[in-house]
């Protein structure tokens, strides 16, 4: 894996942008740029005051928080959930914080996927049908995978490229499955129809050490064959080593310093 | 919305034994609702049908509704006849078809006695176009034949050849029988379903002939009694009789008539619609129906408030479908249309399994309405009411989704892509 990560190293790689899926205007702009960003709930003070942070396409990074650290806000802002008070969260070179909120959704569901702590799968929906839900609220991502037609094939080949080649595993409830197998058909979901960002909350802390490499060696793998960026937050810092920058949140979160930058 | 109702269908089935009761609910108050109007329908038609082809009813003047209370339902009484002369007159008048002599006064075990003709027989219709019909035995041939109602047949056991003995009077116990000139049962009557069914039908002549002998409501001293063979030799065309029903050779004479017997100078007569005094009457007793139908809409209303709340119930344990169904692009609305979409779907299959239910019922409970309380269902369709009361509910079950979509919408804006266990 180190090969990959190194490979990866420069971050802008010219080949992968030119080539590298989706609608952005700007091919060589970062996947995700946050800068000037305040945030607060409101009644509250500032949680987030982030000065600058970018992750480069195709770059794989790890943001370590603790809990309470705004982690989760600053993945509803960057998700387009939330809009900042002041500062801007630009993606793949749009500007996303000044969209409306029908229009954020629309983005968040055109180029991202993403692959949370547990629970990821909607309990009614079978493993195939969980995988093409995107397709269902994207036509962008549909398109891409070359139409509804070719929807089921990509899904099982996704799925396949994660480790669940088993057939008969396909039509199974998702419920049945293992925490490592629902992960993965999560994993296969975010991946679906070549999103440019894949974003990761701990998706790896309900699974032993073992399953844990193993599923982000298959994640990262899919994620550079697809070309997407990977913004993986965690707070097990064991799997830093796998990626390409390790950034921590608490440090790029000014709130608790000295004066806000004006 | 296409995706939406795919989810919505796939929640509701993953859910099925929750959503099957509530299904269950909706559609019992509606079969209820569609009973419960049908009934109506059924049991108004059966009123207006008590008497058909008649075009009109003659009776001494009164009111409208005592004059049909009497001569068709067999309750209350008549407060003046009408003269043989002026029935002769009216009988003979070239408009007339048909007439039909009714007298009233005298009663069996309870069950009014009414003298008439065969021509009874003949013209009296109901529910429409049908005809009296024999279960057993014929019309009068002699003058001491009776005729019976089915419900009088049934309930005292008689059967054809039995005598009976007519009490004078309307009282169930009546000390004065007209027990020297003995009835035979000469014919037993089907089914009607009006109240042809709980009469003693005999001759015009046979009500003069055991009151030949009496005078001011008391039989002659046994001296001066006249017996029921020397009866049959004696002028039997009685003086008045209670009222008498009219057929006109065209319906359209039928206005010119009853304003001519209503304007009649000899004797103060009264002729009735009888299809208008009917309505008239059914605007008194169908009140009853209007409180059982707004029962079965508080029955409906529950079901609803059923589904309401298993909908309401469920969306907690749904706060982590939503946000992932967020995290993959739905808007807020979509969510808001989810849920609505869930309580449309669950309130059209009620409403459909009700209408089949409904269907079912009254196919199986027909024969027995019919038989038991000469109800006639009517298997058809839909009315246009009946189409409007399921819309309703629809509808409303549509508004009512609305509240668990818009607390699902709430959730979904606060909660974003955080998943909260």
């Amino acid at each position: 894996m180190t090969a990959g990560g190194q490979a990866a190293r420069s971050g802008v790689e010219p080949a992968r942008a030119a080539g590298g899926p989706g609608a952005a205007a700007d091919g060589t702009s970062p996947a995700i740029e946050v800068s000037d960003l305040v945030f607060a709930w409101p009644g509250k003070p500032p949680l987030l005051r982030i000065e600058r942070f970018a992750v480069a396409r195709g770059e794989r990074v790890f943001l370590r928080g603790p809990s309470g650290s705004g982690k989760s806000t600053l993945l509803g802002l960057v998700g387009g959930v939330l809009a900042p008070a002041s500062g801007s969260v630009r993606l793949l070179g749009s500007e996303v914080s000044t969209l409306s909120a029908a229009a954020r959704d629309r983005f968040r569901g055109e180029h991202l996927g993403f692959v949370f702590q547990m629970f990821n799968l909607i309990p009614y929906l079978g493993v195939l049908q969980n995988v093409m839900l995107p397709a269902l609220f994207s036509a962008g991502r549909a398109t891409r995978i070359g139409g509804p037609a070719a929807l089921r094939a990509e899904a099982v080949r996704l799925l396949a490229a994660l480790g669940l080649s088993d057939r008969s595993m396909l039509e199974r409830e998702v419920t049945q499955l293992s925490i490592g197998q629902q992960q993965r058909v999560a994993a296969a979901r975010a991946l679906l129809g070549r999103p440019e960002i894949i974003v990761a909350d701990e998706p790896t802390s309900s699974l032993d050490h073992d399953a844990r490499e193993n599923f982000l060696r298959l994640l990262m793998d899919e994620c550079r064959a697809q070309g997407s960026t990977l913004l993986f937050v965690s707070h097990d810092t064991s799997l830093g080593p796998l990626f390409d920058r390790i950034e921590s949140l608490t440090e790029l979160n000014r709130r608790a310093g000295g004066p806000a930058p004006a | 919305m296409t995706p939406i109702l795919g989810l919505a269908l796939r929640s509701i089935w993953n859910r099925r034994t929750t959503a099957l009761l509530t299904i269950s609910a909706i559609a019992i108050s509606v079969a209820l609702l569609l009973g419960v109007q049908k009934l109506r329908t059924a049991a108004k038609d059966g009123f207006a049908n008590t008497v058909s082809g008649v075009d009109l009813i003659v009776g001494a003047r009164s009111g409208q509704l005592n004059l049909l209370l009497y001569s068709v339902f067999r309750v209350g009484d008549a407060t003046a006849n009408v003269s043989w002369a002026s029935y002769q007159k009216i009988a003979r008048h070239p408009d007339v078809a048909w007439t039909i002599p009714i007298s009233l006064g005298d009663s069996y075990r309870g069950y009014r006695v009414m003298g008439t003709t065969n021509d009874y027989f003949e013209h009296y219709h109901f529910a429409g176009t049908r005809e009296l019909r024999f279960e057993a035995g014929g019309r009068f041939g002699d003058l001491y034949d009776a005729v019976l109602g089915a419900d009088v047949a049934r309930e005292l056991r008689l059967k054809l050849g039995d005598p009976i003995v007519v009490a004078h009077g309307l009282g169930n116990v009546s000390f004065a029988n007209h027990d020297d000139k003995p009835f035979r049962v000469a014919g037993i009557l089907g089914r009607t379903g009006t109240p042809v069914d709980r009469t003693v039908h005999v001759g015009l002549e046979a009500i003069t002939a055991i009151h030949v002998d009496w005078q001011s409501g008391i039989q002659a001293p046994p001296g001066a009694r006249v017996g029921a063979a020397q009866a049959r030799t004696m002028d039997l065309t009685p003086d008045s009789i209670t009222a008498f029903m009219v057929g006109m050779r065209s319906k359209v004479l039928t206005f010119t008539m009853q304003r001519a017997i209503n304007e009649y100078r000899q004797e103060p007569l009264m002729a009735i619609i009888p299809g208008v005094a009917l309505t008239q009457l059914w605007d008194l007793v169908g009140i009853a129906d209007t409180a059982l139908m707004i029962v079965a809409g508080f029955v409906v209303l529950a079901g609803l408030l059923g589904m309401l709340t298993a909908i309401l119930t469920s969306l907690n344990e749904r706060r982590r479908e939503m946000a992932i169904l967020r995290s993959v692009g739905a808007q807020p609305r979509h969510v808001f249309s989810l849920l609505v979409a869930e309580a449309g779907t669950l309130a059209t299959c009620g409403v459909l399994a009700g209408v089949a239910l409904t269907f079912a019922a009254v196919a199986a409970a027909r024969p027995v309405l019919e038989q038991r309380f000469g109800i006639f269902l009517e298997i058809g369709g839909l009315t246009r009411y009946d189409l409007g009361l399921l819309g309703a509910i629809v509808g409303t079950a549509f508004l009512m989704g609305a509240l668990p979509a818009w607390r699902a919408y709430r959730n979904t804006l606060s909660d974003g892509l955080t998943i909260r266990v």
